[in-house]
């Protein structure tokens, strides 16, 4: 990947990375001068950031699904109880 | 029978779904808990698995925010390599200048009012401030890069102010910088004291109406950002009598320092601080630290805060 392709995938990169908004900033100022080395190890991180952030997203879904049935189980099991009831 | 809505709503979950709310009311009145039971085990292990979750996210984030501020002050060496120390400069005081100037004037160039090509005018901008400053007449400030380095300035400026409220704390602290600026490359007093670094960057002999009629571009521009109208060229005419400041005054204060002008005792801060604004572009008086903190005290930080705005529009 070329620096002008490193800077802009960073920056894309960067509008969904969980660093606090100084280090967001720093990079943003600093991006122009960074050496290719610096902007590697940038990009590296951020997007190894992104796929772990991604993952535990989907995780989270199928979690809120797992529990959304659950719920949906309970409640339905209880109203029918309550339906054979005299 | 009811259907589970589509999204559940943790932080409520009894709201999005009324029927478990009264099928909870009901489990606790069952004297067999076994339902109740089941509710709870499910709520916890619910938390458990959320949190453990969120757990990974925080640890994800902060290996994220550790690895990237380590590369970030790896960078930040190579701009304080530039700075280059003259003398000896203790490193309580390099690290003194490193925290409080480099860092924060880099978190305001990046900051997100930016966009990427105002950040590289900023950046054209501040090269020709830095020529001027070396002595050097360099070519015309442009309009694209007259306004977004103004705008950086005043951040930084409003920065100082949030940091120092007090006006003779902000000068103590604007002469410590200065003091040790005077070992580097960059010595900023200059920046502070000679106007002709300005003048050197519009290209102007002084500030007199005939030789800022020259940028009258690059002036109404700027003036039209503002809605201030062609009179506050009167600010600089070394003629100007009491009427004439005071409509300048009237101007000023409308439309540049609205918020500023909230009490009586601001009115007043507002002609100590034009007079300091008329006397430095004048050339009647120079200017000094303690005039700028003085300046930078009066202005209300939402004023800054319409200027930026207004510059960066």
């Amino acid at each position: 990947m070329n620096k002008e392709l490193l800077q802009s995938e960073i920056l894309k990169l960067l509008n969904f990375s969980s660093i606090s908004d100084p280090e967001k900033a720093k990079i943003r100022a600093l991006i122009e001068f960074m050496p290719k080395k610096n902007l590697k190890s940038i990009f590296k991180i951020l997007s190894k950031e992104a796929k772990k952030i991604k993952l535990l997203n989907e995780k989270k879904k199928r979690i809120e699904l797992k529990y959304k049935l659950m719920v949906d189980k309970l409640v339905n099991s209880h109203i029918s109880g309550q339906q054979k009831k005299p | 029978m009811e259907q589970a809505p589509g999204k559940l709503d943790y932080l409520n979950p009894l709201k999005t779904l009324p029927s478990a709310f009264t099928a909870l009311k009901e489990a606790v009145k069952i004297k067999n808990k076994s339902f109740w039971e089941r509710v709870s085990i499910f709520w916890d292990s619910f938390k458990e698995e959320m949190g453990a979750l969120n757990k990974e996210k925080e640890e994800v984030s902060s290996e994220a925010r550790a690895l990237i501020a380590k590369e970030n002050s790896e960078v930040t060496d190579i701009v304080v390599d530039e700075i280059n120390y003259h003398e000896q400069v203790e490193d309580n005081d390099q690290e003194f200048f490193r925290s409080n100037v480099i860092e924060p004037v880099l978190q305001n160039l990046g900051s997100d009012r930016f966009t990427e090509e105002q950040r590289g005018y900023i950046v054209d901008g501040l090269k020709k401030f830095k020529e001027s400053s070396e002595g050097e007449t360099p070519t015309q400030i442009t309009e694209e890069q007259l306004s977004p380095t103004l705008a950086f300035s005043l951040m930084n400026l409003k920065k100082l102010k949030e940091q120092y409220p007090n006006s003779s704390d902000l000068k103590n602290h604007l002469d410590k910088i200065i003091e040790i600026s005077a070992n580097t490359d960059y010595p900023l007093e200059k920046l502070v004291t000679d106007r002709d670094i300005l003048l050197r960057v519009l290209n102007l002999e002084d500030f007199s109406i005939t030789e800022l009629w020259k940028i009258r571009n690059l002036g109404f521009s700027l003036l039209g950002k503002f809605d201030l109208g062609t009179e506050v060229f009167k600010m600089v005419d070394p003629t100007l009598n009491e009427e004439d400041r005071e409509s300048v005054l009237s101007i000023l204060g409308k439309k540049l320092f609205p918020n500023t002008l909230e009490n009586v005792q601001n009115a007043e801060n507002l002609k100590t601080l034009y007079d300091h604004l008329y006397n430095t572009v004048s050339g009647k008086k120079g200017m000094n630290t303690q005039i700028l903190a003085e300046i930078i005290t009066i202005i209300d930080v939402r004023d800054f805060y319409l200027m930026i705005d207004r510059l960066l529009s």
